[in-house]
């Protein structure tokens, strides 16, 4: 079983994400997108929308926790305005 | 990292609708209005749906919105409907939409969230101890005289 941890975060801030995690043995895939958002962030430069970065992680289920805590660690959750990480477990994977 | 606390919202889903460029912001209105807190906006290509409507499918964009929305279940149903009508889904060519369960979210919570999320969490009843019954008495003895 394979699970997929998806992180809003700050512009930039996906691909430093990508460049620490992209050696970790535990990772099966990671990718980076580009995106607006309205909610998470209070700084805004399109009238009501700020840049973000998606960030789309998959991994055994087994290591998600693990996983996932890292990631709330390095996206510096407790923090106001820092995004947010969600986890949701996939059906199938092949590769 | 000693001291914090990470605080994971569960019963929550995310909502992924994909519909023609420029169509997003409508989607993502109605989906506010309805009690959406916001969503996140990125660029995509499709593929699939122009092919297969021959001439007709000129008519349909090729770049893509793609609008994600995490809400709780008990807002779901009813932020899927109105993104469902605002994006005209039921029409073809316009897009496609579906909706995920989460494990959990993590995010910052202010305080005074956490605080009145706790005063609203029912109180568990305290467990009843099962009262020990006190000893039978013992039978008088069969027999036994008076």
């Amino acid at each position: 079983m394979i699970t997929e941890i998806g992180a809003f975060l700050h512009k930039g801030t996906g691909n430093k994400l990508l460049a620490e995690l992209r050696d970790d043995k535990r990772i099966l895939g990671i990718y980076v997108e580009a995106g607006r958002t309205e909610d998470l962030f209070a700084f805004r430069e399109f009238g009501s929308a700020s840049e973000n970065d998606i960030v789309t992680i998959l991994v055994e289920t087994k290591n998600a926790d693990k996983i996932f805590k890292l990631i709330t660690q390095k996206a510096d959750l407790a923090e106001p305005q820092s995004g947010l990480v969600y986890q949701m477990p996939l059906h199938k994977r092949a590769s | 990292m000693a001291g914090r606390q990470i605080t994971y919202l569960t019963d929550a889903l995310m909502i992924t609708c994909i519909v023609q460029a420029s169509q997003a912001d409508n989607v993502v209105k109605a989906a506010q209005d309805v009690g959406a807190q916001g969503a996140t906006v990125t660029y995509a290509r499709g593929t699939g749906i122009r092919e297969r409507m021959g001439l007709i499918g000129v008519a349909i964009d090729e770049q893509k919105e793609m609008i994600r929305i995490i809400v709780s279940q008990e807002q779901a149903d009813r932020v899927f409907e109105a993104m469902y009508l605002a994006g005209n889904l039921d029409k073809p060519g316009m897009g496609i939409m579906f909706m995920n369960d989460l494990d959990r979210i993590a995010t910052y919570i202010p305080d005074e969230v956490m605080a009145d999320a706790q005063k609203q969490a029912p109180k568990k009843k305290p467990e009843k101890k099962p009262e020990k019954k006190p000893a039978k008495k013992r039978a008088k003895k069969a027999g036994a005289k008076k």
